[in-house]
């Protein structure tokens, strides 16, 4: 694996010197630049003191307030948690498979929650059951977790044999169940009608715009709890790059720790999934970034992806709000307009390395 | 419930936008989004368009009048909205989401659901919905006798002329063919001008159907989308590209007319009805 540069990196250096607090001024500079940028032109100072617990004495009009604590702020902080975990798990999943290109697309999880939000969208839809709203407005995150979980257990359960799992086994169960979840969709398409599809093409672009305080209380919530798995394992998926037979002979249960960080991987993308639809490259991209500048420690690949992470998921909403205002772009569109190229250029580079 | 959630400040925005929506028959709206193509359409034939800030993404705005497009209408964005000072937003039951339009109503804007149904009773109520809000009952009453007077004389030629089997198709390219049936607007069309839109009973939406079933169902009459028929190169085209048409009695009399793809979006509409008004004439 090429790509894995092989910086020696000094893990006592984690957190400290001047790469933490830099980190967190950029992702400070990027949710501030949230909060104050939008279509609605709102004077910087306005809209920090509506940030205030107090009522500062300003003649500021009082839909200043509406517009920064209940729209931006809400959306800001989906965002930091979202691009965290997405940005976290890309980098376990890399480091798990040792394969630079895994990303959640690929072990079936995106698939898989996109037929089960097909299937609340269409199939809830079409049985047109009276249910109270707050059950109908949690059907679609709750079935596209469901979705992306089943697949991942599934593609684990298909590549795992009794001499331990295999990750090409796991790979080519990806392609297949992800074929399998596309023709679901293709079924459910055909069955919905033109709303129900226009439904389902929007909720597979992605959008931080559904951002509610319960949604944000659960993508928080699951991100520390990622945050303590993830740095917990770190030393043991530094052992794991070795090879999976030298990271045995280093004492590390192989098969326990994979199947823990799928298990967690699974769950961290399927939430962010839930709350937001489907948002790509930013777990393939984040953790390659961070690799450049920082070296391949988990230690530090994994904390350092968090913070990147939310700040770029940031500007991309921060641009999916104002490249096209009044109208509003998906923000999967975003990263992956920034994301794509920018994973071809790293793949240019590292070919001009092996040359 | 919401109100539980809200500080003294929105309470008291939700407080301006309630007084707001009582004095509504009295004033009339001046600064609206439109957020469904049958709306905006209904607004321009009331002549309130210089009341309209935006509109969707499905609206059709006539050649002299550009304003900014608010996206698809089941995907507002609250601050876009806001951020053009609107005093309502009006859309169909189908705008959403819910989300923002709370957040809009927080903010003092009105919020209108007008029914999306493809009834001409429902485009009547509409039409007076739509000129209560924005203060233009006279030219109401114009748009409903010019109403009136185009369902009687739908009316009189479906009784003198005998139903025709019909299907309505739509094609991108020339392969694929996709065929209205129930749940559409160019069914209701089709019915409104006296024609038997033959799909009806087996599908929903706008589906393929196999050429199996196409020959089977012996149409008389095929109608096609102007731009499918253009995309096609006309009548020749269609025969051309699918055999499988001009082997049906209306292939044969090289039946094959086009509607306006303005009439088909967004629900029955004004243009619908010409539309219907058009074809029925032909059927003649």
């Amino acid at each position: 694996m090429s790509l894995f540069s092989q910086h020696s990196a000094n893990p006592n250096a984690l957190f400290s010197g001047w790469l933490l607090p830099v980190a967190l001024l950029v992702l400070l500079a990027t949710a501030l630049l949230s909060v104050t940028q939008g279509p609605m032109s709102i004077p910087v100072s306005d809209a920090l003191s509506a940030l205030l617990p107090f009522n500062l004495e300003s003649d500021a009009p009082a839909h200043y307030q509406l517009v920064v604590t209940g729209i931006r702020l809400p959306r800001t902080l989906l965002c930091i948690a979202v691009g965290a975990i997405l940005a976290m798990c890309g980098a376990v999943m890399q480091g798990l498979f040792r394969n630079p290109l895994a990303d959640p697309g690929i072990i079936g999880v995106s698939s898989g929650s996109a037929a089960g939000a097909a299937i609340a969208i269409v199939l809830l839809g079409l049985v047109n059951w009276q249910l109270p709203d707050f059950i109908s407005a949690l059907a679609v995150p709750l079935f596209a977790f469901i979705g992306g979980f089943v697949t991942t257990v599934l593609v684990y359960r298909l590549g795992t044999t009794p001499n331990g799992t295999s990750v090409v086994m796991m790979l080519l169960a990806g392609i297949a169940v992800g074929a399998l979840s596309g023709a679901g969709i293709g079924l459910l398409s055909y069955l919905a009608n033109d709303q129900m599809l226009r439904d389902l093409s929007l909720w597979q672009m992605g959008s931080l715009a559904g951002a509610t305080w319960s949604n944000i209380v659960l993508a928080f919530v699951t991100l520390a709890i990622l945050l303590v798995v993830f740095m917990r394992k770190a030393q043991a998926l530094n052992a794991l790059l070795l090879g999976e037979a030298e990271a045995g002979h280093l004492g590390i249960q192989v098969q326990k720790l994979k199947s823990q960080l799928i298990f967690f991987t699974a769950l961290g993308v399927g939430i962010a999934v839930s709350v937001s639809g489907l948002i790509g490259f930013v777990g393939l991209v984040v953790p390659h970034l961070i690799r450049m500048l920082l070296g391949p420690n988990h230690q530090r690949l994994i904390p350092y992806s968090a913070l990147l992470g939310a700040a770029l998921l940031l500007l991309a909403d921060l641009l999916s709000r104002l490249v096209i205002s009044p109208a509003e772009l998906p923000v999967g569109i975003v990263t992956a307009l920034v994301g794509a190229p920018f994973f071809i250029f790293l793949l240019l580079q590292q070919r001009q390395r092996i040359a | 419930m919401i109100k539980r959630h809200l500080s003294p400040l929105f309470s008291a925005c939700l407080g301006l936008s309630l007084i707001a929506s009582t004095a509504l028959q009295a004033e009339p709206l001046k600064r609206v989004v439109s957020a469904g193509a049958n709306i905006t359409e209904i607004i321009i034939a009331l002549d309130a368009e210089q009341q309209i800030v935006a509109v969707d993404s499905t609206s059709q705005l006539p050649s002299n009048l550009s304003l900014p497009v608010v996206g698809y209408h089941r995907q507002l964005s609250a601050e876009g909205l806001l951020a053009l000072a609107p005093d309502a937003v009006i859309g169909s039951d189908e705008m959403g989401p819910d989300s923002s339009l709370n957040q809009l109503q927080q903010a003092g804007v009105q919020i209108h659901r007008l029914n999306s149904q493809s009834t001409v009773a429902s485009l009547e109520q509409r039409i007076d919905a739509l000129a209560t809000l924005l203060g233009h009952p006279a030219k109401a009453t114009e748009l409903h006798q010019k109403l009136k007077q185009q369902l009687t004389q739908l009316d009189e030629y479906s009784q003198s002329a005998k139903p025709m089997n019909t299907l309505f198709f739509m094609s991108h390219d020339a392969k694929k063919l996709l065929t209205a049936g129930s749940d559409t607007t160019a069914n209701s069309i089709m019915e409104l001008a006296g024609a038997v839109n033959l799909a009806k009973p087996h599908l929903n939406s706008y589906k393929p159907l196999s050429d199996e079933a196409i020959l089977s169902m012996q149409p008389e009459l095929l109608l096609f989308s102007q731009r499918s028929l253009d995309k096609l190169g006309g009548v020749q085209g269609v025969l051309s590209s699918f055999p499988v048409l001009a082997a049906t009695p209306a292939g044969k009399t090289k039946a094959i007319y086009a509607i306006d793809g303005h009439a088909l979006i967004g629900g029955l509409g004004l243009a619908s009805i010409d539309e219907a008004v058009r074809l029925s004439q032909r059927l003649q």
